[in-house]
């Protein structure tokens, strides 16, 4: 698989966010299994997405990716990538 | 296979990052980083909660050198904060405090009914802001000498009365403009205390682009990622600038620098400068460094031209903006210019670590930088289009406020080298002192002295006439003056022009309450400006007079602390009739016995204000 597929340059950013190594993000990564996916911490990872995908998330979509498979998917089916 | 990570210091260099490299360069950064970052403590007082600018903040500040310890203050909880002397905020001890408040959280209701406003309530408004940020600065002071910061503010995203606005007879932008003339008032009477131009920064943004409404309803941050990092790169460039000295002079080159093409070759008419591109980009380049100019930075230059050419063009050229005598020094031959850099710093008195090089050519560039290592050379790009941002993106001439004297400096400068040049004409150095018929006008420094500034400016800018290059803070200088130090300034005119303040001298009591103990100087320097013309020796005796005047017949101590730059005035004191006392590796003491009085020259008249 290429480095630049939409699931590789997804997890690379969480892990440059969260501090969390590559190899430890999976689909079911969410704030409720994984303690530096903090509050503040998921804003500044809806920034980062915002940024690295060229994408405005409303107030409603920030608050409800709340797990990687909920972001990979929203990021999938805009398909402004 | 993944990339190979750069290096903190690399990515710390990109000039545009995104938030992604913002969040994990902040985590990287911490003291065991190998890049001497100086730690400081900065607290923010915020109406908002500022948490989210965290990384910004870190990011940017360690591009200034700084490691960031901070503390941001719980949302909306400044004024408890500041007011209890035993808060959390007190007890972080911070190095430098942000009020960073955004009047609309701070008065709802009062601008939300802005149209109608009439011109008395507008001024009530601007008097209770300024009058509760008064209240918090004082309360501040009470527990904490350290420098604050205030933010000015902007004008909302949208105005109340939309297009209309610019015709109101009373506008909302006027308002802004009104409070944010109150909020500077009231940095310039309050120790310490500056303005964070956060109306600017808006501006640089960009209005539409500054504000972001869900992250304002979801985390009570106003403003939009982009925002943030700009406020975050000011407020770095700002505390660097409490520390940095600013350089002093700009040496620049002419061909393609000035104008481009080579006057040497495409002569005065041939030359690219005026109205049509690319002559309208070197003019405006000019302007710039008109503008320069008139704040204080010396314009210099250093070309290899036949003088004669690069003079008619400055001379005579229709478009040249910069005229001969706008340069305090001008260098213009074949020789080295690394040679004519050394000759600017020798006749201008300054250090080289003061002057800054401006120049299109990369070879002479290089040469320079080989050469002369202490002198920042700008690089300059290759189109005069970009010339204006290189010099401004530096912010190597940044300052924090202006005073009288930098306006001046530069036609002090000028003035100085029609003094060398009619010095020229006279056999002993002596007689052409007395000819330039100077007065000195002397005062005492008090804390409320409109000097106060000048004086802290020159203790921070002095190096060569300097006996003990304390860099007193404001703080500092108002403690040993409350404590019965006695300040002297000193002002030079002559018939050329004045000089300004250019020299400070302090004495401070004998510490313990034995009152047979000396008087010592802690304080004496003059600026360079006017050094070889025994002014030193006028000042001296005027601080002697003073003291004695507070206590008759004292022996006086004086100190030289010897640093790379001060060897000017290392024999001061022996010169002027103290005696050696003692000396280690660090200082010498010299002693005024009470019986002696330094000599006072008759080269200059004496003025008491």
């Amino acid at each position: 698989m290429s480095e630049n597929t939409l699931e590789a340059r997804l997890h690379d950013l969480l892990s440059k966010v969260l501090g969390i190594p590559p190899g430890s993000i999976s689909d079911d990564l969410s704030p409720d299994n994984t303690p530096e996916w903090s509050s503040i911490a998921h804003l500044n990872l809806i920034l980062a997405i915002e940024d690295e995908f060229d994408i405005q998330l409303s107030p409603e979509e920030t608050l409800e990716m709340l797990s990687v498979r909920l972001i990979r998917l929203y990021l999938e089916e805009t398909g402004r990538i | 296979m993944p990339e190979s990570p750069s290096s903190i210091e690399t990515r710390l260099a990109i000039p545009s990052k995104s938030q992604t490299d913002y969040v994990a360069l902040a985590r990287e950064l911490t003291a065991d980083n190998d890049l001497n970052l100086s730690p400081l403590r900065a607290a923010f007082l915020s109406s908002f909660s500022i948490e989210l600018m965290e990384p910004h903040l870190k990011v940017e500040l360690a591009s200034q050198g700084f490691l960031l310890d901070h503390f941001f203050c719980p949302f909306d909880q400044f004024e408890q904060l500041v007011l209890d002397p035993a808060s959390e905020l007190y007890r972080f001890e911070p190095e430098v405090v942000t009020l960073a408040l955004q009047l609309e959280d701070w008065l709802p209701g009062r601008l939300c009914r802005f149209t109608g406003s009439r011109e008395e309530s507008l001024f009530l408004v601007r008097e209770h802001v300024v009058e509760r940020l008064e209240n918090l600065i004082d309360g501040i002071r009470k527990n904490s000498s350290a420098p604050i910061f205030l933010w000015n503010m902007a004008e909302p995203a949208r105005l109340a009365a939309g297009f209309a606005d610019a015709s109101l007879e009373f506008s909302e932008q006027q308002f802004v403009a009104e409070v944010n003339q109150g909020i500077s008032g009231l940095c310039r009477r309050s120790q310490n205390t500056w303005i964070f131009d956060f109306h600017r920064t808006a501006y640089e943004v960009g209005l539409k682009h500054f504000y972001d409404l869900r992250l304002s309803y979801l985390a009570r941050m106003p403003f939009s990622q982009r925002a943030q990092a700009h406020l975050a790169r000011n407020h770095a460039r700002c505390f660097a600038l409490l520390k940095m000295r600013p350089k002093k002079c700009l040496v620049l080159d002419l061909d393609n620098t000035l104008w481009g093409g080579v006057v040497g070759e495409d002569g005065l008419s041939g030359i690219e400068l005026g109205e049509d591109y690319p002559g309208s980009a070197y003019v405006d380049f000019q302007r710039y460094l008109a503008r320069l100019r008139n704040r204080g930075i010396l314009l210099a230059i250093a070309s290899k031209n036949n003088e004669k050419d690069a003079l008619d063009v400055l001379t005579n050229h229709p478009s040249s903006i910069l005229r001969p005598e706008d340069f305090s020094e001008l260098q213009i031959h074949w020789k080295d210019k690394a040679l004519s850099i050394r000759n600017i710093a020798a006749n201008l008195n300054i250090a080289l670590d003061s002057i800054t090089f401006f120049d299109d050519n990369p070879a002479e560039r290089e040469w320079v930088k080989s050469q002369l290592p202490e002198v920042h050379v700008f690089d300059t790009g290759t189109n005069p289009i970009g010339y204006v941002d290189v010099i401004e993106s530096s912010g190597l001439f940044d300052t924090l406020v202006l005073t009288p004297e930098d306006t001046e400096r530069a036609d002090h400068y000028r003035i100085e080298r029609q003094r060398r040049i009619s010095s020229r004409s006279f056999e002993n150095p002596e007689d052409f002192l007395r000819s330039l018929d100077t007065i000195i006008s002397h005062e005492l420094l008090d804390t409320e002295s409109p000097q106060f500034r000048r004086v802290l400016q020159l203790l921070g800018r002095s190096n060569q006439f300097n006996l003990t290059t304390r860099r007193h803070t404001a703080d500092e200088l108002r403690r040993l003056l409350e404590a019965g130090g006695i300040g002297v300034t000193v002002s030079v005119s002559d018939r050329f022009g004045s000089h300004g303040l250019v020299g400070f001298a302090l004495a401070v009591p004998p510490s313990g309450h034995d009152s047979k103990e000396d008087w010592r100087i802690d304080t004496f320097l003059l600026s360079c400006r006017v050094m070889g013309r025994r002014i030193e020796s006028a000042l001296l005796r005027l601080l002697v007079d003073r003291v004695r005047g507070r206590a008759r017949d004292v022996a006086i101590i004086g100190e030289y602390i010897p640093t790379p730059k001060n060897s000017p005035s290392r024999n001061f004191y022996p010169e002027h009739a103290f005696e050696k006392i003692d000396e280690s590796a660090t200082q010498v003491r010299y002693l005024l016995d009470s019986s002696r009085i330094p000599e006072l020259p008759d080269l200059y008249s004496l003025k008491a204000e």
